[in-house]
């Protein structure tokens, strides 16, 4: 067996009213790389900044290369890579002098941190525009050298919180290569995102998260397979979606029903006998169904069964 | 330690880079300590007038507020109107005039708030003197605009007032004869009595770049990047507290040598300048580090900081000798660090021996022990991500 470089156990933490980490608990292996995938205000922030030794847990504990993690454990710190959800970097210097800064912060000399610096500038594409002031850069570079920051110790484990929110196709692509990258060169890599896609092509494993407790964990296929019979069936028209949504969830086949952009989406147990079924109740509660499609069943999917919400509301 | 020095580092870098931090802890002081020396002595023999031109294409009531305070250098720097910037350039170029001033259309909406401009300064290289002068005015009349501007915003006053008020403070520079009022004391020439006055009113300003811009860290994410970071958080503290002190004691190092050897202030035994300096830098940033922690955001400890260093420097006889008034204000003075430095000054000046420095080092250090321990307490909370 890989050996474990995160371990965490019953991580708890509560804003006031709010529960926003309840219970959660997983592993990540070296070399490997796990997401958490849930919607907005799921507790993956404050999971994270749990994990990185930024918050501390009501309740649990974590254990990060084998060091017990606290706010206050420099030894567990040392051996993680942190890039925050919103970007965290200076805006009046230069990424390289951003990049040394930090650098020598988790202990390179200033040799090393040079040499680190430059590399980093390689992998993260700003070696061009290294001596300008990051705040001339356009939002995706800066988004990349707010990733390049979590990279220079090579920490053992990378934990990276939504990086590519706000960027463009172009640059989410890029980013997406570089974590593959990192993850192929035996990083153990912690991802939260709410992009299914994100979740199924970089993460070796993914834990489904929402309202602060993990639902479920495992590889996609393991996932998927909690389905099920189940198919996904995506119905596109017009009219009162809501209420068609509402009447095709009172099908016994039907599992699970939301509505998005003029569409909606079924959970069906064997969707090629139910489907006249729904096609039926869906014109009758009044909508004209333009297209649908069954389709092999994804991450998404699995979240509505779990949850009954579609992942992005 | 290291971990300190190199955010301390870093924070300089960013300091000198943006250069509000110079124009704080520099040119402001000595540019006000010029005018305000001037003002009450005029200068020594020896020393000539300055002619300045000034371009004013903006037509508003703060160019003529400028126009009014420089009128009232009176014997060092004479003002004449100037009507386009190229005739600015070619009259500096021909040295008719030390340098040029070119306030921009729209500064006076700018004060009020409007969309930011730069005042231009003309200079020759051949007359560094007469740029620097150029420059200082420029500087000085642009930093208390910003600090009236922040002030009547934290004050609640209209924008009309702002210039009003721009108006009555750069009139009301008193032309205060200060000699023989005391018979124990014997007081500082006016020269040096600027000099020292507004170096540490500056010193309050100055100060604030380090500690408060934790606040700045902390909302910008940086702060929590650092905790992050395998460092102590008493790196972090100590790192901003550096800064602090360290643009504390060069501003003041700084000043004293210019005005000892540019403007002939007479600061006394330099040891004993050396001691006050560095209690009242202390003193200083414990001071503001205890007002830091009682802010929620930036913008809040900036306001605060900014009423704090006015009120104590307004008090403590930055701008007048306020301890030889008397009564209230006088005994209210004593609970500052300006009036402990200055009076320590003054007893130096005076020709006491080194030991008169030890009781105002005393007080100083003791309002560093009282103001640092509370700010110590609760400044914990600001360390978070
Ligand atoms: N500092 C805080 N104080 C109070 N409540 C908080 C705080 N941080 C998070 N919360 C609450 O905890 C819950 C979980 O928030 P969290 O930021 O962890 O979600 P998230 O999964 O990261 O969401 P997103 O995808 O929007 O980033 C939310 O309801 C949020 O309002
Ligand atoms: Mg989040």
């Amino acid at each position: 067996m890989r050996e474990s470089v995160l371990h965490c156990e019953g991580l708890r933490k509560r804003f006031g009213d709010i529960q926003a980490v309840n219970g959660v608990s997983f592993e990540i292996a070296s070399g490997e790389s796990y997401g958490l995938l849930g919607p907005n205000g799921a507790g993956k922030t404050t999971a994270i900044s749990i994990v990185a030794g930024l918050l501390e847990a009501d309740a649990g504990e974590a254990f990060v290369a084998g060091e017990r993690l606290t706010t206050r454990s420099v030894a567990a710190k040392a051996a993680i890579g942190f890039v925050p959800q919103d970007l965290a970097i200076y805006p009046d210097l230069s990424a390289h002098e951003n990049l040394c800064f930090f650098a020598r912060l988790y202990g390179l000399s200033a040799k090393q941190a040079h040499a680190r610096t430059e590399e980093v500038l390689e992998v993260v594409g700003l070696s061009e525009r290294a001596n300008d002031q990051a705040k001339t850069y356009s939002g995706g570079m800066k988004r990349r050298l707010n990733i390049g920051i979590g990279l220079l110790h090579e920490p053992r484990l990378l934990i990276l919180d939504e990086p590519t929110v706000g960027v463009d196709p172009q640059s989410r692509n890029a980013i997406l290569e570089s974590v593959e990258q990192l993850g192929e060169k035996g990083m153990a890599v912690l991802y939260t995102t709410h992009y299914m896609e994100e979740a199924e092509r970089l993460c070796d494993r993914v834990g489904i998260i929402d309202h602060g407790e993990l639902k479920a964990e495992g590889t996609r296929e393991e996932l998927v397979a909690l389905l099920g019979e189940h198919d996904k069936v995506h119905l596109t028209g017009t009219g009162s979606l809501e209420a068609a949504a509402n009447a095709c969830v009172r099908i016994g086949a039907v599992d699970a029903a939301s509505t998005g952009d003029g569409s909606i989406e079924l959970l069906v147990k064997g969707a090629s006998a139910a489907l006249p079924e729904i096609l039926t109740t869906a014109s009758e509660a009044g909508v004209s169904v333009h297209s649908v499609e069954v389709e092999e069943p994804n991450l998404e999917a699995v979240f509505l069964h779990l949850t009954g919400r579609a992942l992005r509301d | 330690m290291r971990a300190a020095f190199l955010i301390t580092a870093k924070d300089l870098r960013q300091r000198v880079r943006d250069r509000s931090a110079v124009l704080v802890a520099v040119v402001a002081p000595l540019a006000l300590a010029f005018a305000l020396g001037a003002t009450v002595s005029g200068f020594s023999a020896g020393s000539r007038a300055f002619t300045i031109g000034l371009v004013d294409l903006d037509h508003g009531p703060a160019a003529s507020t400028l126009q009014d305070a420089l009128a009232k250098a009176g014997s060092s720097v004479v003002m004449k109107d100037v009507a386009t910037p190229a005739e600015g350039r070619r009259l500096v170029k021909d040295g008719e005039l030390d340098g040029a001033i070119v306030l921009p259309q729209g500064l006076s909406i700018a004060s009020m708030g409007g969309p930011p401009v730069r005042i231009d300064v003309i200079g020759d290289p051949k007359n560094p003197i007469g740029a620097l002068v150029g420059r200082s005015i420029a500087g000085a009349f642009a930093t208390s605009m910003r600090t009236i501007q922040i002030a009547s915003k934290a004050l609640g006053a209209g924008p009309a007032e702002t210039i009003k008020i721009v108006g009555r403070v750069s009139s009301s520079s008193p032309p205060i004869s200060i000699s023989d009022t005391s018979t124990t004391r014997k007081n500082l020439d006016p020269k040096t009595y600027y000099a020292a006055a507004m170096a540490v009113f500056f010193l309050f300003f100055a100060v604030q770049f380090g500690i408060s811009s934790l606040l700045h860290e902390r909302a910008d994410g940086t702060l929590a990047r650092m905790l992050a970071a395998p460092i102590s958080r008493r790196s972090i503290l100590a790192g901003k507290a550096m800064t602090s002190l360290a643009l504390g004691f060069v501003s003041m190092t700084m000043l004293a040598l210019i005005t000892r050897y540019a403007l002939g202030a007479h600061w006394g035994n330099p040891l004993g300048v050396a001691v006050l300096i560095v209690c009242a830098v202390l003193a200083a940033t414990a001071v503001t580090a205890l007002v830091t922690t009682l802010a929620k955001t930036y913008e809040q400890a900036n306001a605060w900081l900014s009423i704090v260093s006015v009120v104590l420097g307004m008090l403590g006889g930055s701008f007048f000798p306020v301890a030889q008034s008397g009564g209230v204000l006088a005994l209210l003075s004593k609970a500052t660090p300006h009036a402990w430095f200055l009076n320590g000054l003054q007893d130096l000046s005076s020709g006491g021996a080194l030991s008169v420095v030890v009781e105002p080092a005393i007080v100083l250090l003791a309002i560093t022990v009282v103001c640092g321990a509370v700010a110590l307490v609760r400044i914990r909370r600001l360390i978070e991500p």
